[in-house]
């Protein structure tokens, strides 16, 4: 009997070594490949370069006179926008690997890769560099020469690998060193393009960075980074980590309002080089957007239109924050594909990718008064224009369109367009 | 795998130290006969010789009684005979010739299960049968710029079950093996999936009890195949394809119940 048990667990032990699985893969996909650059090289680039078409706009900011549109990893195109209905480009702002900027007081806080700039545009044909906080989200990964990793290049490409295999983990690593480098960046939006605001203080929703007294907040994917701002300088001085998924921010008073996947967080910013966790309105997994107005904030949840977002809500949500300790859902409103959003002449307008642009009357804050979609546009994103309230502003995926508004009929007319 | 190794030296050596100090009395050729509430016999659970059985009454000698039993049939709940079970010491008994039903829980490295099966024991150690299960397994296809793809396989395999005991002691030792097709369901991720076959081969050992279930604790390798088709879009909105075949080995530990006749 004990010589049967032995030889049955001897057996046990000879299958123990049949653990790896077998079998291969093969799979078309669009692929990253690790691009290092001297990051030195990168730095010391000229703020001011020549005039270029726009390929892969990102974030825009609209003055009286002046239009700002992001090139995602470039820099910044300067328009000419005193005439609405023509715009002009006039110069290019190189900002290698900068996707997300804010403009307040004439000055650009941006990213760029690993480091956070402050470029001085009170005079527009000289831009100036006042701060680079180096490495502020985080340090660089180098290769084998010294080279910093500054992103990664896609192509589609098939490639076949058996599990196991030395190909299996060469793949692995360079996922690895994907994950690793993304951990230390600030995170693409998921939106294409979207208005950091006007110059008359109106913000946009899809931030990722702000400015309130006199410090400057940007989101991480899980952190929140406070930057102390005064006119010659800019130091980080707090990184408060807040949660995962981490999208948007919106200030209003001595609050900010982060939007993330799955709620809106309230943080304390009082103290504002020390900013606090408050509260939290937690919601299914979705991107969205903040937008607090007074007593009430306006929250969209968007999982349609394959942009990355995860859930199955499409909704334009209302809490109550009269006590941000404790939000509370009001109302919700079924849209199409809500991303940006923005109160223009006490209405909520609500972009709606190629779903068009969904209109509320908010007279009643608390209550949304379905008033029309507009669905023969594309629009990510509203802002109105800073001087004139008969225009507001679009991006969509043909490009920027300037459009006047009939407030009695809720009609748009195109006034100009910058496509791209 | 030294964590592997490590569990099987500790299930091995769990498992051993009753089974090389059992200590049982001679009760083979013996009876349990149960005894129905009202029957006012003292202990309803009675190990002894079953000498007559008739449609009306049961005449049963109980060890360490010095007469023997005449039962009425309607005081008798039911009786293991002796050509069903192996009796042991504290009225524990293992079945040696019954129809059993099996259910189990699996699980190993990326891979579950629950399992159900049919079985007929015979005396000469084997035991053959019928089952199903619901069992999922997974891995990750690492790729560069968007999070690795997880691929997770159910199925409802139906399998043929043989085992082969060792030994006929309370605790009970044995071999098993489980031979099937795999009956892949189609991932939520995937278009195609094709079926494959599964097979499962390891060493067990069932706790003997005094009712109708029994414990038994297996460590075992489990094999199945699948290969499927993914179209997915990724963050960059990119359509990518994926055809994979993957035959998948796990070394896997089950708990289980056996449960014999009412």
């Amino acid at each position: 009997m004990k010589t049967n048990f032995l030889i049955a667990v001897s057996f046990l032990f000879l299958l123990s070594s049949c653990v790896k699985d077998k079998g291969s893969v093969t799979m078309t996909y669009n692929k990253g490949t690790a691009v290092y650059a001297d990051l030195d090289a990168v730095r010391s680039k000229t703020l001011i370069g020549t005039t270029r078409q726009i390929n892969d706009p990102g974030k825009i900011f609209i003055d009286e006179n002046m239009l700002l549109i992001g090139e995602e990893d470039e820099g910044i195109h300067v328009y000419d926008n005193t005439n609405p209905a023509s715009p002009v480009n006039v110069s290019f702002i190189q900002l290698p690997f900068c996707k997300e900027f804010y403009v307040e007081n004439n000055m650009i806080y941006a990213e760029s890769q690993y480091d956070f700039v402050k470029i001085d545009i009170t005079n527009l044909s000289l831009p100036t560099l006042v701060n680079r906080v180096e490495f502020a989200f985080g340090d660089a990964i180098f290769d084998h020469n010294g080279n910093v990793l500054v992103g990664f290049d896609y192509a589609v490409v098939t490639e076949s690998f058996d599990f196991g295999s030395a190909e299996e983990l060469a793949l692995r690593e360079s996922s690895n060193l994907f994950y690793n480098s993304k951990g230390n960046l600030i995170p693409e939006s998921s939106v294409p393009s979207s208005f950091t605001g006007n110059s008359e203080s109106i913000k946009g929703t899809l931030n990722k960075i702000t400015v309130n007294n006199n410090y400057v907040y940007v989101v991480g994917d899980s952190k929140l980074y406070t930057f102390y701002d005064a006119p010659n300088q800019m130091n980080l001085v707090n990184e408060t980590d807040i949660s995962l998924g981490l999208e948007t921010i919106y200030p209003e008073g001595n609050n900010l309002y982060l939007g993330t996947q799955t709620s809106m967080i309230v943080v304390d910013a009082s103290n504002p080089s020390s900013p606090e966790y408050t509260s939290e309105y937690e919601h299914p997994t979705s991107c969205d957007p903040v937008l607090p107005n007074g007593n009430v904030a306006y929250l969209t949840l968007r999982t349609a239109d394959f942009s990355g977002c995860n859930g199955d809500e499409n909704t334009v949500e209302v809490l109550d924050i009269s006590d941000v300790n404790n939000p509370e859902p009001l109302n919700s409103y079924t849209v199409s594909s809500p991303y940006g959003m923005n109160i223009i002449n006490n209405y909520l307008f609500v972009g709606e990718g190629n779903n068009g642009l969904t209109i509320f009357d908010i007279s009643n804050p608390q209550f949304l008064a379905f008033q029309t979609t507009l669905s023969n546009v594309t629009v990510y994103d509203i802002m109105p224009h800073p001087t004139d309230p008969s225009i507001i502003l679009t991006t969509g995926d043909n490009g920027l369109v300037q459009y006047n508004i009939d407030y009695a009929t809720l009609t748009l007319t195109e006034l100009s367009s910058i496509n791209y | 795998m030294l964590n592997l190794k490590v569990l099987i030296i500790l299930l091995v050596s769990f498992s051993q130290a009753e089974f090389f100090c059992q200590e049982e009395t001679d009760l083979s050729n013996s009876s349990l006969l149960i005894l129905r509430r009202g029957a006012n016999m003292g202990n309803k659970r009675k190990p002894g010789k079953l000498i007559t059985e008739t449609d009306d009454i049961v005449q049963f000698k109980v060890f360490d009684a010095r007469d023997t039993l005449f039962v009425n049939k309607r005081y008798v709940k039911k009786i293991y005979y002796s050509d069903e079970i192996y009796l042991f010491e504290r009225k524990k008994f293992q079945y040696k010739n019954a129809y059993l039903f099996n259910f189990s829980w699996g699980m190993s490295s990326n891979h579950g299960s629950l399992q159900a099966s049919f079985t007929k024991r015979f005396p000469s150690h084997l035991e053959l049968g019928l089952g199903t299960a619901f069992s999922n397994v997974s891995f990750e296809i690492p790729i560069v710029g968007d999070n690795p793809i997880w691929v997770s396989v159910s199925s409802l395999p139906l399998y043929g079950v043989v085992k082969y005991h060792i030994n006929e002691g309370k605790r009970l030792y044995y071999l098993k093996g489980k031979v099937g097709i795999s009956n892949n369901l189609k991932p939520f991720n995937a278009d195609q999936i094709s079926n494959g076959y599964m097979w499962e081969a390891g060493l067990g050992f069932q706790l003997g009890g005094g009712r109708k279930v029994r414990h038994y604790f297996e460590l075992s390798q489990y094999s199945t195949y699948a290969k499927g088709h993914l179209a997915l879009a990724d963050i960059n909105n990119a359509p990518a394809d994926v055809s994979f075949n993957r035959t998948f080995y796990r070394i896997v530990f089950t708990y289980g119940i056996e449960l014999g006749k009412k």
